[in-house]
């Protein structure tokens, strides 16, 4: 059976053994940040993945899957990339605070970690207090926030910074709520106590109604708290551009987009240790067989087990919701999560379930297409080349048929041109002699120009000798325009005998 | 090392009493192409919209009056292309108007259908866009699978997926696919059974009604009322779709069409509204002088009107049922 | 095209496999690892003028479906975009808007033409007074794709273009003379 529990001992034993307490105590300081911060690194690419796959089986399509295996390495490209890309900075942005922004959104992430227990015994530092920790600690992000929206001197930043402000700060309390509703059940603050007051029974179970609305409560704020759709205001795509990070480009966007999915992972930690045991395996009263083989299975993969669970509601929340009006917001917030308004407790009863219903039946819809990868449509162009179904009316490019005898029927009547309303195709003719000495009208060149076309199909319709037809090619993507002019006779062509 | 005064200067240059004025557009998610939207802001609250029209004017009419009869229909394609076959109806009727050309019952049939399947389309991608625009991202992907069917159509009959230039002034330009049937019984058959999928994830939802619900004076019922008009639209198909009569596909034309001396008019109902053409000929074989009565036009000039004193996500709101397509704006 | 041969489709990263006792080393060099990245990572800017951008849009629907690639990052800020896809007519007065957003976004970048009237006007060519005629007399193009509007798949094919193209690292003069050769 694989453990963490041993690892840690081991490795602080053998420092202690080594150099004096002074210099273990460092040199365990150094491997904690260097591990956190490969762990930022590897949650970020792992989860971004997660996000894209989860978007796309739920938008019936396979999503990336071409770079790497099943397209594992999508997330590690699209990181190289953005730490190449050249980091603009805007002219009359506050320089100092606007490089500051992203390093204070992320160090908020890592501070958050201390606490988090990720295993049994393992878990950077178990602070006796350790709820107002996370509580105090995770409304610092708005700082950052409020730093990046203000210097980027952008309209729509600040904007996007005021709403996450106003947002943050108002879901911090029924977070706050929701989380005191364990504190109070264990009766203590330290994360490693809740953990082990749900020994015998995770607080979602044995905690009853008051455990099951704290849970919707923590799970709506904290959507909110790391705005995400349906709470993504902040960065309202279609509103507000890129809300407050739209001035940031190259590796502190990628910061950016990295804390968003850190958050993620921070607040689902938490809620996984708040409500579904943390680490502790699913225990039920005294099936001692049962209990016991739950106990083989790592705490850490309990630990991340839960943790994923709740990370994956959460994007399916994302994927199924349109975003809330910023008036709404602080509506669901005050009236609803907090019910400090003066309403009649039925009317609420009622908004609330109708409310529930239809998002459940929506979450339902996109549900069944995630399960079920039989409803993918997706055609997968390059590879499908060959089967690729296309009608064979499809105007992709004029052609001019030829025969075996390098032949075509083309008389040059010039009707093509004049049915051309753009000028697309030029008919330059010269004069033959034949064998018997008359002169006779035959084309040069029938200059076809791509890049002008419009697949109007005049040109066909108007040729009296079906010199010409629209073909189903479409792959004409070239580097360099001049290659889109063509003269569709072959070289050493000659017109059909007996056409005029 | 930070200039506050800068900052505030630059910020408040446009607006007068802690007003915000912002740019939306002509590059903006929400502006659907390149609409400018000059927006007064008092914090979240819209106090004035000021459209800035012109980013997407390509001249067609000027343009049309140097192109024959025949030719002028396809750029008509380009203007409102989500309604391209409507567009181009309008155009050949008016030809076939003041030129007395008979058009065959086939034509005619065919010429509904297709009009129909347009509108539906469209529609469906209006969907897609409005949710899109309300920050739901998934109903987009399954109104584009029932589009996709109905560009499947288009492609199968006329050679194209959006700008078709299938219908010429007598007629249609060649008779139609044999599957045509076929595919597109097999098309009102997935619609009927995705529509409450449309309800359960966008019209039904909860955040989307209050997102809708007294934004405007249009918004909720015009979300309502494409709903319904898909449903008729469906059923326009169905009643023609198995009696689509035997016979030619184009009706007799001269070669070159002439237009006699005067003025003409005929008007159409695309997917968002009525379509008009008005031609002033000289006799000629092009248009003396053209005008399209675009209906994003019109409908554009409501914006201002019904936005004031909301919201910027009602804005967005406003501005999806809309349903503009700017190119038929500005022409 | 023989060019595009050259450099084989779809490595799944650069570089050679060396065997050695007990796995392999794979040898690689920075330049092809940071073609490879920006290749496979090319985040659109969500930017349509007209027509085009509707193909644009069913490019991006499920039955296309581009983020196979990892193009689905569509960005609506031009400072987080890699590729901007003019998809549509540009006029007179869109023009200093277009090299504006260009200018706004963080380099390497690039720009495919998609479509007749960003290669050339296309339909709007002649007769009209306010239609630019090319894109490519604003920006620098990299990819041109016509059609009026390129199917889908030709969108994709054009991308596929333009990683190949990335990967390959020369310049477009560069590129210019090898298909001349
Ligand atoms: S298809 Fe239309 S635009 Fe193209 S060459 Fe023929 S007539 Fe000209
Ligand atoms: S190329 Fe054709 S489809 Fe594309 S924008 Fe121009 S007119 Fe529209």
């Amino acid at each position: 059976m694989f453990s963490l529990e041993g690892i840690t001992t081991n490795v602080q034993d053998w420092l202690l053994m080594k150099f004096n307490p002074t210099m273990a105590l460092a040199i365990e300081c150094v491997i904690v940040i260097l591990l956190s911060i490969s762990l930022f690194a590897i949650l970020g690419l792992v989860l971004v993945l997660m996000e894209r796959k989860v978007a796309a089986h739920i938008q019936i399509r396979l999503g990336p899957n071409r770079v790497g295996p099943g397209g594992m390495f999508q997330t590690v490209a699209d990181t190289l990339k953005l730490i190449m890309k050249e980091g603009l900075t805007p002219d009359k942005a506050d320089k100092f605070l606007f490089n500051l922004a992203p390093f204070v959104v992320m160090m908020v992430g890592m501070l958050l970690l201390a606490p988090i227990a990720f295993a049994k015994n393992f878990q950077i530092w178990d602070i006796n207090i350790g709820v107002l920790y996370i509580s105090s600690v995770s409304s610092l992000s708005v700082i950052g926030i409020l730093m990046a929206g203000w210097a980027s001197n952008n309209k729509y930043s600040l904007l996007g910074a005021m709403r996450s402000g106003a947002q943050i700060v108002s879901y911090e309390l029924s977070a706050g709520f929701a989380v005191l509703t364990i504190v109070v059940l264990t009766g203590s603050l330290q994360i490693s106590e809740i953990i082990n007051a749900q020994q015998n029974g995770w607080w979602i179970f044995k905690g009853h109604i008051p455990a099951v609305i704290a849970f919707v409560l923590y799970i709506i704020a904290v959507t909110a708290e790391t705005n995400r759709a349906p709470f993504d205001l902040a960065e309202a795509e279609s509103e507000l551009t890129a809300g407050f990070h739209t001035e940031y480009s190259g590796m502190r966007f990628a910061l950016f987009f990295l804390a968003e999915y850190i958050n993620i992972f921070i607040v689902c930690a938490i809620g996984a240790t708040l409500f579904f045991g943390g680490w502790m395996p699913l225990h039920i009263g005294n099936w001692e067989a049962f209990n016991h083989i739950m106990d083989y299975i790592p705490s850490s993969v309990w630990f991340m087990g839960k943790t994923f669970f709740l990370i994956f509601l959460i994007m399916w929340f994302r994927w199924t919701f349109p975003r809330l009006r910023v008036d709404q917001l602080l509506n669901l917030e005050w009236k609803y999560l907090l019910p400090i308004r003066n309403m009649f407790l039925k009317e609420y009863i009622t908004d609330v379930l109708t409310g529930v219903t239809s998002l459940l039946k929506g979450m339902r819809k996109t549900g069944y297409y995630f399960t079920h990868s039989k409803e993918i449509i997706t055609e997968q162009y390059p590879d499908n080349r060959a089967t690729l179904l296309m009608s064979d009316r499809f105007k992709g490019e004029v052609v001019m048929p030829h025969d075996a005898n390098n032949e075509h029927t083309c008389t040059g009547c010039t009707a093509c041109e004049l049915a051309c309303p753009n000028g697309t195709i030029k008919v330059v003719t010269k004069f033959e002699t034949s064998p018997e000495g008359k002169k006779k009208k035959a084309i040069d060149a029938l200059v076809y120009r791509l890049e002008l076309c419009t697949m109007c199909n005049l040109c066909i319709v108007a040729c009296p000798s079906d010199a010409i037809k629209m073909a189903p090619n479409f792959e004409h993507s070239v580097f360099d325009r001049t290659k889109l002019t063509k003269v569709l006779n072959q070289p050493g062509s000659k017109i059909r005998e007996g056409i005029e | 090392m930070y200039n506050q005064t800068e900052i505030i200067k630059d910020t408040s240059e446009l607006g007068a009493d802690g007003e915000l004025v912002i740019n939306m557009g002509p590059q903006h998610p929400a502006t659907h192409g390149v609409l400018h939207l000059v927006v007064t802001l008092n914090g979240e609250t819209i106090k004035k919209i000021e459209p800035h029209l012109g980013y997407i004017h390509r001249s067609i009419e000027k343009m049309c009056e140097s192109l024959t009869y025949r030719q002028f229909i396809y750029v008509t394609s380009r203007m409102d292309y989500l309604s391209s076959h409507i567009n181009n109806l309008g155009c050949a009727l008016l030809v076939e108007k003041g030129m007395q050309i008979e058009v065959p019952d086939r034509a005619k049939y065919v010429r509904v259908i297709l009009s129909e399947l347009t509108r539906i389309a469209s529609h469906e991608l209006w969907l897609g866009a409005m949710a899109m625009d309300l920050g739901a991202f998934t109903p987009f992907f399954y109104a584009f699978r029932e589009r996709e069917m109905i560009t499947d159509i288009m492609e199968d009959t006329c050679g194209a997926r959006l700008t078709m230039n299938y219908i010429v002034p007598g007629g249609l330009m060649y008779d139609i696919h044999p599957d045509f049937q076929k595919k597109v019984k097999a098309f009102i058959t997935q619609f009927k059974s995705k529509v409450t999928e449309y309800e359960d994830l966008v019209t039904n939802n909860v955040i989307f009604q209050s997102r809708t619900k007294g934004v405007g004076i249009l918004s909720a019922e015009d979300a309502i009322s494409y709903g319904k008009e898909m449903n008729q639209s469906i059923r326009i198909i169905e009643q023609l779709i198995d009696n689509i009569p035997e016979g030619d596909f184009v009706g007799k034309t001269k070669n070159v069409l002439k237009l006699p001396k005067g003025e003409f008019y005929t008007r159409v109902e695309t997917a968002r509204g009525e379509f008009g053409v008005y031609v002033v000929s000289e006799g000629g074989t092009t248009p003396h002088r053209i005008k399209f009565r675009s209906p994003g036009f019109s409908n554009l000039s409501v914006l201002n009107h019904i936005s004031v004193g909301s919201k910027i996500g009602d804005l967005m709101a406003s501005m999806g049922t809309l349903d503009l397509v700017i190119p038929d704006i500005d022409r | 095209m023989e060019l595009k041969e050259k450099i084989a489709g779809n490595e799944p990263f650069p570089g050679i496999v060396h065997d050695t006792p007990g796995g392999g080393i794979v040898v690689s060099t920075f330049d092809s690892i940071i073609n490879w990245a920006r290749s496979n990572s090319l985040w659109p800017l969500s930017f349509a003028t007209s027509c085009c951008g509707i193909e644009m849009m069913s490019t991006a629907s499920a039955k296309y479906d581009f983020s196979r690639f990892g193009f689905e990052v569509a960005r609506a800020s031009p400072r987080q975009a890699d590729v901007i896809i003019i998809a549509g007519t540009i006029v007179n007065k869109m023009a200093p808007v277009l090299k504006r957003l260009y200018d706004q976004m963080a380099d390497p970048k690039y720009v495919i033409a998609m479509g007749a009237c960003a290669i050339s006007g296309g339909p709007f060519f002649y007769n009209t007074y306010s239609v630019v005629k090319g894109a490519d007399h604003i920006i620098p193009v990299d990819v041109y794709i016509p059609g009026c509007p390129p199917r889908p798949e030709a969108l994709l094919h054009s991308l596929i273009s333009l990683q190949e193209k990335i990967k390959l690292g020369m310049t477009r003069e560069q590129i210019r003379g090898e298909f001349k050769g």
